[in-house]
């Protein structure tokens, strides 16, 4: 006996055997953690890592928004944050995964509908026409948030430009004092930054009657920082001692920076401009939407939960903790929000690009960008 | 009579063979070529030339390719100029904590570059030095990756230079120049070309820098792969730059493996031999003394910061991010308790050891004197992680239910070309003459494997398996790219915590995991295990 178990053979077994088990072991867990979950109805929904998170208590409104719609409908749901969104929706597209997906924008509803990755849902109570024809006028995608995109500045640089950065546009750039303190997002792995890529051409083509929209690119390009997701930019522009006193984000950061660190009585560390243009204010409007994907299981229960989205119970979140503007126009704003840039005093530029022109165009655009860039 | 049972004998002894050659190529088959030869026929050929005939993708192909040439380049020679030297210094002076410089070492290099990336971005804010981007950053980030792995190389064959050689030398008042190109340098700079080679491909293949601080400008092939599957969902883009990344990292991969077929690194690093200078010779001089500190200093930034970070980072000492980390605040982020995201790394991690050791020792069993399958094993060196991953989430994930195993295979792959090649070269060290004589006693093959060639090179096969290990653990491109929240790594966590800007989070994922691979390595270097060896 004792001969046996210290043979060759017998050791190489019981190392076999212990990974044999652990595997098995290993899949016994797995399917304890997706049975667990399986005992009820769940409701997968793919989504960004930042989505309520920036208010005073992440947890809490995250219980508002999901707990009280598991409870409601006595079903698990499941927030899972892939890192490109689109992509999972795309490489999922023969065995979808998730049944909900929210985040998408107006700049990539386009792709997201022509890949066929999305079910329509006809849901138009108190959401104002512009912001369904501006993401999804066949109603692929329900608007939930929007917000223009804005240049944050510091009061510092606010001072040394005598105050000129708060009616300032993209000419304004082609100084490198001035793309030298500029962050931005790259097109190539960012949705905000993709969305500023349109702001930039769109004002370039259309207000400047300039079609040469990548000699901007070219002039800042070896001053200007380019991050790759916003979180990191503006985490970077809010840094005690950062050189660079600009970045691109959005119009209600004014509102943010007030609500935690204004104290309410109106001292700005930092503010929001869009591009001013012959007295007039022009940007690009950002619109967040929420969508059923394609072939998802439960098509009742997503549109149960579309429509608890876009309740007033949801959407009075949305100011303090997603610090966007709510797309059901019956919720009231917080105070913070006058010191907001006014929409209405903004044109939006995203009348002039269709979504038509933006998606046969994105692939050659982000080329483009991304050789002017090397 | 004899002779019959002797051809039958050899009979079976070929069916056996076979068999275990075919057990060999079997994870091969399925993972590398049938997935790669699958992702060909997907494109179609012909694809590859319509992909090109664009105005823009020739040229992002152009300065993408000089990017990844350039990086591999600079940041090999960088290593080398560090990582040299201080391989030697290492190799012939004997001084305090010398275990622990090698052990940061093997850390330095199997840390995840997730995290090597971030600690640097870090430490340089602690500096208010806020611009750690582009190529200098990048090739600071693979020096420090690479220049530990040339210095290891180095050491190890510093054990073959004959004492007595140098003693010669000196007793003939040759000075310290002559010394070196007449000795040292013909006995080391072999497995330094390994190391330089190894340097250029994984900085050729650099994904985590050149995305993280690159910038556009600085963006590598392996990062537009990514981008073209992630960005454009250009699968089929992706795919023909995977396939061209493939071909060009053909030629080295050739020299790796014709060098290393006939260098013995890392082969007996652990042999406890006399070292040629004493602790005292080392203090009295100055060069070396400065240069290790030098060394020492800069491969533990990372270390530091990460640990500054985790215990000081609420500007005191404090414990308590670790207790948020195993709070359920971390699976509202990433969606599974935090202990979960361990018993999956640990889990993955030891399979992958366990097929990692098991196919390098088949094959020595099988095949010691098969070169084709000894090229077999070093292949997916010619395959960057993240290519690996696109091609296996390409075939398989209409075939797995989950895809855990992907991530296992992946991790299989990327740690299978260095430990075969540390079994191989160690098992040639075993004195023939043993064997022989085994053979002539009519003992069975297997007995000669398992009892005589084995029990001799245990140590290596520890060392092995623990690299193997910690290889799978740290393993980040491709897991990242397959991933789906059950199967988070500690790695991957890092990342996602980074990415929700929870840096506390960040630093205890990442503290744990840099704690685990210490404790492993260290281990592995400490006295306990010259004890094992003897």
């Amino acid at each position: 006996m004792d001969k046996i178990v210290k043979g060759w053979k017998f050791k190489v077994l019981v190392v076999v055997a212990i990974v044999v088990l652990a595997t098995v072991f290993y899949e016994g867990y797995v399917l304890y953690a997706q049975n667990q979950k399986s005992s009820k109805a769940t409701l997968v929904i793919y989504t960004y890592g930042s989505l309520f998170n920036y208010g005073a208590n992440p947890n809490e409104t995250k219980n508002i928004v999901f707990g009280t719609f598991e409870k409601k409908y006595n079903v698990n749901i499941d927030i899972e944050y892939p890192n490109n969104i689109m992509q999972a929706l795309e490489s999922q597209k023969s065995n979808p995964q998730a049944d909900i997906v929210i985040g998408l924008t107006n700049v990539e509803a386009p792709t997201a509908i022509e890949k066929g990755l999305l079910d329509p849902y006809n849901y138009t109570n108190d959401i104002p026409s512009f912001l369904i024809n501006g993401l999804s006028n066949n109603h692929y995608l329900t608007p939930y948030e929007y917000s223009y995109l804005a240049i944050d500045y510091t009061m510092s640089f606010y001072n040394q430009t005598k105050g000129n950065v708060s009616h300032s546009n993209f000419l304004n750039f082609l100084n490198s004092t001035w793309a030298k303190n500029l962050i931005l997002e790259s097109p190539l792995t960012d949705t905000t930054g993709l969305n500023f890529l349109m702001w930039q051409i769109a004002f370039y083509e259309y207000v400047l009657h300039n079609n040469n929209w990548l000699s901007w690119w070219k002039s800042i390009k070896n001053y200007a920082l380019i991050e790759n997701d916003w979180s990191t930019a503006f985490n970077l522009f809010t840094t005690t001692n950062n050189p660079q006193q600009l970045v691109s984000s959005y119009s209600t950061d004014p509102a943010y920076e007030i609500y935690n660190n204004g104290a309410m009585n109106g001292t700005f560390s930092y503010n929001s401009t869009l591009s001013y243009y012959n007295n007039t204010y022009y940007g690009w409007e950002t619109i967040f939407g929420i969508g059923i994907v394609h072939g998802s299981s439960h098509l009742l229960l997503d549109e149960e939960f579309i429509n608890w989205f876009l309740s007033g119970t949801v959407q009075s979140q949305i100011p303090l903790n997603e610090w966007e503007y709510p797309a059901n126009n019956t919720v009231t704003l917080p105070p913070a929000y006058k010191y907001a840039v006014n929409p209405s005093n903004v044109v939006p530029l995203n009348n002039y690009l269709t979504q038509q022109q933006i998606y046969s165009n994105m692939t050659s655009w982000l080329e483009q960008w991304q050789l002017a860039m090397s | 009579m004899v002779r019959t049972m002797a051809i039958s004998n050899e009979l079976k002894w070929k069916l056996f063979k076979g068999l275990g050659i075919l057990a060999v190529l079997l994870p091969f088959i399925l993972f590398l070529f049938v997935p790669l030869i699958y992702s060909i026929w997907y494109i179609n050929p012909f694809y590859m030339y319509t992909f090109f005939n664009t105005q823009y993708k020739i040229k992002i192909f152009e300065f993408s390719l000089e990017n990844s040439m350039m990086q591999g380049l600079l940041s090999a020679l960088c290593s080398f100029a560090i990582g040299y030297p201080v391989g030697i210094i290492i190799g012939l002076y004997q001084f305090k904590f010398k275990n622990v410089l090698l052990t940061l070492s093997y850390i330095a290099f199997f840390m995840p570059s997730i995290l090597m990336v971030f600690a640097f971005i870090e430490f340089f804010y602690l500096l208010h030095f806020y611009n750690f981007f582009g190529l200098y950053g990048i090739i600071l980030v693979n020096t420090a990756f690479n220049a530990p792995l040339i210095a290891i190389f180095t050491s190890s064959s510093t054990d073959h230079i004959p004492v007595s050689l140098i003693y010669s030398a000196k007793l003939l008042k040759a000075n310290i120049i002559k010394i070196f190109r007449k000795i040292y340098f013909p006995y080391t700079y072999e497995s330094a070309l390994i190391g330089f080679i190894l340097a250029f491909i994984y900085s050729f293949m650099g994904f985590t820098a050149p995305l993280m601080i690159g910038g556009t400008s600085n963006y590598t092939m392996e990062i537009w792969i990514y981008i073209l599957y992630k960005s454009f969902f250009d699968v089929k883009g992706a795919v023909t730059v995977a396939l061209l990344q493939i071909l060009i990292l053909i030629i080295p991969v050739v020299i790796y493996f014709v060098l290393s077929s006939k260098s013995m690194y890392l082969s007996n690093l652990s042999r406890k031999k006399e070292k040629l200078y004493s602790k005292r010779d080392y203090k009295k001089s100055l060069g070396a003394y400065v240069l290790v500190s030098l060394y020492t200093l800069f491969i533990s930034i990372p270390f530091f910061t990460i640990l500054y970070y985790t215990l000081f980072g609420s500007g005191k000492l404090s414990f308590s991010p670790f207790l948020t980390l195993f709070s359920n605040i971390t699976t509202y982020k990433i969606g599974i308790p935090y202990i979960n995201v361990i018993i999956n790394s640990l889990f993955f991690s030891s399979i992958a050891m366990f097929l990692s050791i098991g196919i390098s020792l088949i094959v020595l069993y099988f095949a010691e004197e098969l070169t084709w399958i000894k090229i077999s094993i070093v292949l997916p060196l010619i395959v960057s992680p993240i290519v690996l991953a696109l091609v296996n989430y390409m075939f398989y994930i209409n075939i797995f239910t989950n895809v855990w195993p992907i991530i296992v295979i992946a991790q299989t792959m990327v740690s299978l070309p260095i430990v075969s090649r540390l079994i191989d070269n160690s098992i040639k060290m075993v004195p023939k003459n043993l064997e022989y004589s085994a053979m002539l006693l009519h003992t069975r093959r297997s007995d000669i494997f398992f009892k005589i060639k084995l029990p001799i090179i245990k140590y290596t096969l520890i060392l092995s398996s623990m690299l193997s290990f910690v290889m799978a653990l740290g393993e980040f491109g491709a897991t990242f790219f397959i991933f789906t929240p059950l199967f988070t790594t500690i790695p991957v966590s890092i990342y996602e915590f980074q990415s929700l800007r929870d840096f506390t989070l960040a630093y205890s994922s990442a503290s744990i995991l840099f704690v685990i691979t210490f404790v492993i390595l260290y281990i592995v270097f400490s006295k306990e295990a010259y004890k094992w060896q003897s």
